[in-house]
């Protein structure tokens, strides 16, 4: 996973859309990654002070916005029905050109206090999250829902990125076959699980689809399959 | 005690090497010569004497004394004549470090880059009459490096033992551009591709102003003495050839002890006056966080010092500096928006790079301001 993670650096820098200052804060999640050899857990973590920060893009009001994101991840590969993830934060914060925040978004894995988890979807988008400073006034008034919404993991959200805000050099990193190839790796780890879930849960008896996703239900029915 | 000559043609330069000079076993003894002789003559009379560091003054040709056709030239021309016989005979490679005034370093120095793989070092007469002391520890930390790897030249796995690195550390230095080291021919070239592509460039390794940045703490802080010492003693230090002379910080060893230390993985995601709090805590100390000179708020996301003031500063805050070394485990270096906008950083040898021309413009016309 740490080359991986230096390939994808190197991809977005050489299609243009990825400032080359990414590199060094990449290489440093990705070294730590290669030091924890080749197990079946393993971390990485990009700080928002170190993110990976994508090129300037025109916006009519706000001049140029700036895309960074971020991710803290630890995986634990095993043989139950959980994507898995023992933890997963990804953030996606766009500020405009003197550093405000113009909007931030997340995708996370519920929150855990003590054995309750937080109400909502194990994996969930979320807009807002904490600024900086504990300074409430820039945080959004409401930041529910949580909408159910399969992992990610840092590859995937960058793809997000790339096809939403530099649509031309999207299809170009596509037309590379290792880019596809990192994209469809990520996509197992994070989508094989959650699809299974989702598609077991179509005729599903007396509940929800949602409410077979939310936390505190789909942990449970983990514990009783163990 | 090591030794040293200094050869400079202006007999009152003297001085310089009394300065330097220190008569205790691990000092540096240091002979003043005049450079009266033709270049091959005085290039085998240096090596004849075995000398253990070379200081040059960068003009050596004016005052040639006798035969003074022959006697006329700079420091450049000896600098290659040593240079070439250590290609052949490493045995014999020695420091070499430019030692002249300000004026001639910047007018005559600095723009002959061809120059520039000559020395190891560069140092101004007025930076030796300010503060020969720290001169002195540098120069003693190139002996030591010379020295550390001649013992190791023979080998063909060069880096790791020179960088002073164990076991799975050898993968935060798997990089084409140093694993170059095992392969160069001569000490010389080692010293000087181990200050350019690691000892001054950060990314891997940490200076004091980077470490404070890192952790958000305001590099006039209390305390900060203390810190430093903590951190010694954590083994985060890089203990390297030339750690001696240039102190640096292991950032994956930072990164990975005090994320463990302070028990919270998110400490450098942190804004400065939280990680610093959570910083006192655990080390029982009273830090003071860095203030951003953008903002004048505490609250901000420091990670790097500015290469402009080197005062903690912000990613986003920013814009990125010329770099012509950009390896990808380096940080590329960026210069604040206040020194942008007051024009600060000209005159301290860094450069907007051109893909922040407009950002650059946008700072100095004052269409970007700091927030009211």
């Amino acid at each position: 996973m740490g080359k991986a993670l230096q390939h994808m650096a190197n991809l977005l820098v050489e299609v243009g859309i990825v400032e080359p200052e990414s590199s060094a804060n990449v290489n440093e999640a990705a070294t730590a990654l290669i030091r924890q050899g080749n197990k079946t857990a393993w971390t990485y973590q990009l700080d928002l002070a170190r993110p990976i920060i994508f090129a300037p893009v025109k916006h009519p009001r706000h001049g140029s916005i700036h895309p960074r994101i971020a991710a803290h991840i630890s995986v634990k590969e095993g043989e139950d029905a959980h994507p898995p993830f023992e933890l997963l934060k990804l953030a996606l914060e766009i500020t405009d050109k003197s550093g405000e925040r113009i909007q931030r978004w997340h995708v996370d894995r519920a929150n855990k206090a003590g054995q309750q988890y937080q109400e909502g979807p194990l994996y969930h988008l979320q807009i807002g999250g904490h600024s900086r400073g504990g300074d409430r006034s820039l945080e959004v008034d409401l930041e529910e829902p949580r909408w159910c919404h399969p992992p990610l993991d840092i590859v995937l959200l960058a793809e997000v990125v790339a096809a939403n805000f530099y649509p031309k050099e999207w299809r170009v990193l596509h037309a590379k076959g290792t880019w596809c190839s990192l994209v469809q790796e990520s996509q197992k780890l994070c989508f094989t699980d959650y699809v299974k879930r989702m598609s077991d849960l179509m005729n599903v008896g007396q509940s929800t689809a949602l409410a077979e996703m939310w936390a505190e239900t789909w942990a449970a029915s983990t514990q009783n399959k163990e | 005690m090591y030794r040293a000559i200094f050869i400079d043609d202006d007999k009152s330069a003297k001085v310089y090497a009394g300065l330097l000079d220190k008569s205790d076993p691990d000092g540096l003894g240091i002979e003043f010569m005049q450079p009266n002789l033709a270049l091959a003559d005085l290039a085998a009379k240096i090596l004849a004497s075995k000398t253990q560091l070379l200081l040059l003054d960068y003009r050596l040709d004016q005052n040639p004394g006798d035969n003074s056709d022959q006697n006329r030239y700079k420091a450049g021309p000896l600098a290659q004549q040593l240079r070439d016989h250590a290609i052949d005979t490493p045995e014999d490679d020695l420091p070499i470090v430019l030692l002249s005034n300000e004026e001639n370093i910047r007018k005559l120095f600095v723009p002959d880059e061809t120059a520039h793989d000559l020395f190891d070092d560069k140092n101004t007469k007025q930076r030796v009459q300010a503060d020969a002391g720290a001169v002195r520890i540098e120069l003693l930390a190139l002996i030591g490096a010379y020295a550390r790897i001649k013992e190791v030249i023979s080998s063909n796995n060069r880096l790791v033992p020179l960088l002073g690195l164990k076991g799975d550390e050898t993968a935060v230095v798997a990089h084409q551009v140093l694993e170059t080291v095992n392969s160069l021919a001569a000490p010389h070239l080692i010293v000087g591709h181990i200050l350019r592509h690691l000892i001054r460039r950060s990314g891997l390794l940490l200076d004091d102003d980077g470490l404070m940045a890192r952790l958000g703490v305001a590099p006039d802080s209390p305390d900060r003495g203390e810190l430093i010492e903590l951190l010694g003693k954590r083994r985060i230090g890089y203990g390297g050839i030339l750690a001696t002379g240039w102190r640096r910080w292991w950032a994956h060893r930072l990164l990975a002890d005090l994320r463990g230390f302070v028990g919270s993985s998110e400490l450098f995601g942190m804004v400065a006056d939280k990680r610093v709090k959570a910083l006192n805590e655990a080390f029982k100390l009273k830090l003071k966080p860095a203030i951003s000179r953008w903002t004048k708020k505490t609250d901000a996301l420091v990670t790097f010092a500015c290469a402009s003031c080197r005062q903690p500063t912000e990613m986003a805050i920013s814009v990125a500096a010329y770099d012509p070394y950009p390896h990808p485990f380096a940080e590329r270096k960026r210069i604040c928006y206040t020194c942008v906008s007051t024009g600060e950083y000209e005159g301290r040898n860094v450069r907007v790079d051109e893909r922040d021309e407009f950002a650059r413009e946008q700072l100095v016309s004052g269409k970007l301001k700091p927030p009211a």
